[in-house]
């Protein structure tokens, strides 16, 4: 795995917990609804092993651990559960969301700092 | 899932707080309607329940309104108007079992969570503009 590849993949991990993320503050009111987080070690896990169950139907789903590459994990540990069984905190996913962007904005410039190295490259054999 | 999946499951979270926000409204409307609209007694306070949807292509949860009802277990307040046209022999006045100090604290809540939403769209806009930058 090339440095291209690998922030690729690291940022394909932080647009997928993005969303799980907003999916977890969308529910912020919703009954017996526990947050959800996604495990970078198993998403890579399931990318370098390259398989998973094969959907051939658009109804198909990916299901938890299942294919693709979105793992929904049920968070209730770190959680206060309140009377109506929501497990949602909307400042620890604001704080999820915070560390999300910062490093999506640091790894953007690696990649422009990276793309800059080839132009140099190229520039200094003219 | 790309951005724009997370951004709609943000808008679908600002739906369903748009639509508690307009329970709420009809409930503070109604706070002193002695007279519901079927004309059987008085106002009864409505309620709402939220259902997670779970987005098939994404397999992450956006939010779904499941159904609005009224609440039957608060009881109704009871005020002494012998005046009042609609007084029973005792001389009192069914009112709505709403309590604005509740309805109040629930609109509160809806706002709180449909800035939660926004900001959870704003980071995916931003995110998604970085990204393009690259471009440059």
């Amino acid at each position: 795995m090339d440095l291209s590849n690998a922030l690729k993949h690291r940022m394909d991990f932080l647009v997928q917990r993005q969303g799980i993320v907003s999916g977890n503050i969308a529910n912020v009111n919703t009954p017996d609804y526990a947050a959800r987080d996604i495990d970078f070690r198993a998403m890579t896990e399931r990318h370098l092993a390259g398989q998973g169950m094969v959907t051939t139907d658009q109804q198909h789903l990916n299901g938890v651990g299942g294919g693709g590459a979105m793992a929904g994990a049920l968070n209730t540990k770190t959680y206060p559960v309140r009377l109506d069984g929501n497990a949602v905190t909307i400042e620890e996913e604001m704080l999820k969301m915070g560390s999300i962007r910062s490093e999506h904005a640091l790894l953007n410039s690696a990649y422009a700092k990276y793309t800059q190295m080839y132009k140099t490259a190229i520039s200094t054999g003219r | 899932m790309d951005l724009q999946a997370s951004t709609a499951i943000s808008a679908s979270g600002l739906r369903a707080q748009n639509a508690r926000m307009k329970v709420i409204a009809e409930n503070i409307a109604n706070a002193d309607s002695t007279i519901n609209a079927a004309g059987t007694g008085p106002y009864q306070r409505k309620m709402i329940a939220f259902r997670a949807a779970v987005d098939k292509a994404s397999g992450a949860a956006s939010v779904k309104v499941d159904r609005v009802g009224g609440d039957k277990v608060t009881p109704y307040r009871m005020a002494f108007e012998p005046g009042h046209p609609l007084a029973d022999a005792q001389g009192l006045v069914k009112y709505p079992n709403v309590d604005i100090a509740i309805e109040s604290a629930d609109m509160r809540e809806a706002t709180r969570a449909y800035e939660a939403n926004l900001m959870a769209i704003d980071t995916a806009r931003q995110m998604m503009s970085r990204s393009l930058d690259l471009l440059r």
